[in-house]
């Protein structure tokens, strides 16, 4: 009885109703207008088609009803979906979620009830955020659908091999892990058939969970979906490469949902497509996102989501347009690694080698490339308390920037989601000190 | 007969005034602990504080060589020394190759200033200590580095140790896979391949498989000896500040030697009247304040799940396989551990077992603070053991070089607490059924 009313619910109250209005809503464009462009430094951010703006939006909506009719997965960002998505689950992402309530700004209110579980403060806030929601049952989505499979790959941390182990125990679901070992050197063949071998292991795993065998045509087909709108995201991010540039990393930031969430869907590339399409226009117009663009930044590390348009209204009025950002880089640079040919080797090279997964000299070379295709007049360096793996080494990287490019950078301490590592006063003074120290330069 | 309110009221209130009093007396003695730091206090060379006299004989009894000590003798025997971090590494494979590892958890109270400037103040004491003193102390003593990739802030340090600093030693990693299925087993035994053909420069020589095997039961005869020793000191109860000074003297010594201390210090150890039992765990028991602590407090450890100590003991029967397999299996089938990976259940049954199996009344987690895999898991698993009926304490130390107030004030209380649970466990045990 339970599944056929859930199938009812999902086909009367989400495809007949919930779904058309989610899109006559976005097309009537009843959703409040921003403030940005109005009385700020900053024009109005390129945006895409109310539609696809609904396409998105409609992703975490299908969530509400989704339970008993799809197989729901949680995944970490970093984690090879192809598989997933080849089968029909709907893939939920914790740390998407962590995002929108920090971006939302309830994101510290919901992490306190981990922490009055014994979660210490010390731990990831992404991680808290989403165990102060399973705990509370607080969420700006206002449900999130229970998970039957949890698929944990260790390419972004360790940590999340932890936060999965609480969630596992928590929900009573099987957990599997895609254990990446951490590319010191370049990935051996031996690391890349460990994952392979991984993979392969996924398959009957949520193949039972799915209720469905895989088939390799459609997994070929979303390997090239994949590729495809990591491709279009790239493509996207390097039209900051223009003077001035019609887009700042803190649009990237909001633009990347797509990529993380709806990857091997031909939703992303439609999306991306459109949005790449605006950007080019603006770059005909000379129309940049920040009015003066003065000075470009490199953003490093997750951005700060509860301050996100504080921080670029505040930069702007500066002249300062923060253009690219190593953390939205880190989800494009690897498109040309995909091939739909052999994609179980390639989904294990791809993810092997993302950004998070390299040492920090190999995090600066990127840096380094970035200052030169972006052509970059400082660096702003987010020393991200809550994700070690991105932090650590920024030290020297600031230090090396500084003394042997001569590239001003600024080491800000913060947190991605806790609003209470947000010095306000002194984060201010320090921008204001490091502007000047651009400006001297000039 | 009832007894008066008020009598039953003093009576009841004495024992927190005595224990109050003691705190007091403790927290200022342990104050008094050592200010400099010293490398030889790491080895387990404390002055005892409550009798200055008591300390010279105890030093005797347990004459434990310092880990600097071990490293010059080791170095003017011609063999080479490497200094390795925390967690899971093959020592045996290290031993092959006739490099002696010296193990770095600390210390504590080092000062930091050094790893200050690569590392930000919210990074586990254990590396911004440890990478301190590796600069200021050790790199010169010794050939090479190995970092094990047990967490993210050792994965980072590791990064900063190959890329940014230039100390003219190299630096091997270690990757131990985080789950025990066969894919992780047979990626460890190209790891291990991977790590012991990456030696052989450094050593100059390609070891023969008979010692790679040596190694290997060598090993596992340590194990052997390392249980027995754990029986018998639940059966004596010896001191446990003794008793885990010659159990980490496993960090630094060679096996030989350590089998030869193994064998005859516990004839002089301390013994203690504990009046209650508990499991200890955590990544290291540093300061070593806290063992000392525990013997005052009469509370005996009876097992430990500690990653310097037990979660490293590799059991495994089979040793007719080939040697990197055969060692792949050892490094398997190490108890639960969350920094591989093992499900929380898994570690709840684990500690349960232990609690049951020697009458232990409580669970000490001394973690360090930062420690993401070990801060995960406490939350669940603490309410787990509480609902089994244990008692659990939960404290985070940033390696200083002693004890808190508030660390000692809350220890005293949890004595009390497991005192009550263990004399009423070994009740329970002697009410024949």
């Amino acid at each position: 009885m339970q599944p056929n009313r859930s199938r009812l619910r999902y086909l009367l109250g989400y495809r007949c109703f919930a779904k058309p209005a989610l899109y006559v809503r976005f097309l009537a464009g009843f959703r409040k207008p921003g403030k940005t462009g109005q009385n700020t430094a900053l024009n109005a951010p390129v945006g895409v088609s109310a539609w696809k703006k609904a396409g998105l939006a409609n992703h975490y909506l299908e969530g509400r009803y989704v339970e008993g009719v799809r197989k729901v997965a949680w995944v970490t960002s970093g984690a090879p979906i192809e598989i997933l998505r080849a089968l029909g689950f709907y893939v939920f992402y914790p740390e998407n979620h962590g995002a929108l309530c920090g971006a939302r700004k309830v994101a510290t209110e919901i992490m306190q009830a981990a922490e009055q579980q014994g979660y210490s403060p010390a731990l990831c806030s992404y991680a808290r955020t989403d165990l102060g929601s399973l705990l509370s049952g607080k969420t700006p989505l206002q449900k999130i659908p229970r998970p039957d499979l949890l698929l944990a790959c260790t390419n972004i941390c360790q940590t999340v091999l932890s936060w999965y182990r609480c969630l596992a125990e928590y929900l009573n679901v099987p957990l599997y892990l895609i254990d990446t070992p951490f590319l010191f050197r370049d990935a051996t063949p031996d690391q890349i058939d460990y994952v392979k071998r991984q993979l392969e292991g996924l398959i009957p795993v949520a193949e039972q969970v799915a209720g469905r065998s895989l088939k390799w045509s459609r997994l070929r087909q979303v390997v090239s979906w994949s590729k495809e709108a990591t491709q279009l995201w790239l493509e996207v991010l390097e039209t900051a490469k223009a003077k001035p540039s019609p887009l700042t990393a803190f649009d990237g930031f909001i633009h990347m949902a797509p990529i993380v969430e709806q990857r091997g869907e031909t939703h992303a590339i439609r999306y991306y497509r459109d949005l790449l399409k605006r950007l080019q226009n603006r770059i005909q117009r000379r129309e940049g996102a920040v009015k003066e663009e003065r000075f470009r930044v490199l953003w490093d590390n997750l951005p700060v989501w509860y301050r996100l348009r504080h921080l670029a209204e505040f930069l702007a009025e500066r002249g300062v347009n923060v253009v690219a950002s190593t953390y939205t880089y880190a989800w494009a640079e690897l498109a040309p690694m995909m091939d739909s040919n052999r994609p179980l080797e390639t989904i294990a090279r791809t993810y092997l080698h993302v950004f998070l997964n390299r040492p920090a000299r190999s995090k600066l070379k990127v840096m380094e490339k970035m200052i030169h295709d972006f052509q970059i007049d400082g660096v702003i360096l987010h020393s991200d308390r809550s994700c070690k793996p991105y932090s650590l080494g920024q030290m020297d990287q600031r230090d090396h920037l500084v003394s042997r490019l001569n590239v001003p950078a600024l080491l800000l301490e913060a947190d991605h989601n806790d609003s209470r590592a947000f010095a306000e006063q002194q984060i201010r003074t320090r921008l204001e000190a490091f502007v000047e120290m651009m400006e001297q330069r000039k | 007969m009832e007894p008066q309110p008020r009598f039953a009221i003093l009576i009841s209130v004495l024992p927190i005034i005595f224990h109050l009093f003691r705190g007091s007396r403790n927290c200022s003695s342990l104050k008094m602990h050592l200010e400099i730091p010293d490398e030889n206090r790491y080895i387990g060379r404390k002055p005892d504080i409550q009798n200055p006299t008591k300390k010279q004989e105890r030093k005797e009894v347990l004459d434990l060589p310092g880990r600097w000590d071990i490293v010059k003798n080791v170095r003017q025997k011609g063999k080479k020394v490497a200094a390795v971090f925390p967690i899971h590494y093959p020592r045996e494979l290290l031993q092959a190759h006739g490099i002696h590892p010296v193990e770095i958890f600390g210390p504590p109270g080092w000062p930091t200033q050094t790893a200050d400037r690569h590392f930000q103040s919210y990074t586990c004491a254990i590396v911004r200590r440890g990478f301190s003193f590796l600069h200021e102390k050790v790199l010169s003593h010794v050939d090479l580095v190995v970092v094990p990739h047990s967490c993210d802030a050792l994965q980072g340090m590791a990064s900063v140790l190959m890329d940014f600093t230039e100390n003219g030693k190299p630096v091997l990693t270690f990757y131990l896979p985080r789950s025990r299925r066969k894919e992780d087993e047979a990626f460890l035994v190209n790891e291990l391949r991977r790590f012991f053909q990456a030696l052989t420069p450094i050593s100059g020589r390609i070891p023969e498989e008979a010692e790679l095997k040596k190694a290997i039961r060598l090993n596992q005869h340590v194990f052997g000896i390392l249980e027995k020793l754990w029986e018998e000191h639940v059966l004596t109860g010896w001191s446990n500040l003794e008793f885990f000074r010659l159990l980490r003297a496993r960090e630094y010594l060679p096996a030989e030697d350590f089998l030869r201390y193994a064998d005859t210090a516990p004839s002089h150890f301390r013994r203690i009247r504990p009046k209650g039992r508990i499991l200890l765990s955590g990544i290291v028991p540093e300061p070593m304040d806290l063992l000392h602590l525990l013997d005052e407090l009469g509370l005996l450890v009876v097992a430990d799940d500690l990653a310097c100590s037990s979660r490293r003991v590799y059991r495994n029967s089979d040793l007719v396989s080939d040697a990197f397999p055969c060692l792949a299996q050892c490094l398997m089938a190490g108890p639960p551990d969350p920094t591989r990976g093992d499900p929380i259940k898994q570690r709840f049954f684990h500690l349960v077992k232990l609690a049951q199996k020697h009458r232990a009344g409580g669970i000490l987690f001394f973690l360090p603070k930062f420690c993401e895999p070990e801060l995960f898991d406490i939350p669940l698993l603490t309410k787990m053991l509480q609902d089994e009926g244990l008692a659990t304490l939960v404290l985070e130390s940033e390696l200083e070089s002693s004890l808190s107030q508030q660390m000692v004030t809350r220890l005293e209380a949890f004595a009390e607490l497991v005192a009550d649970r263990t004399e009423h466990l070994l009740k329970f045990k002697e009410t024949p059924a």
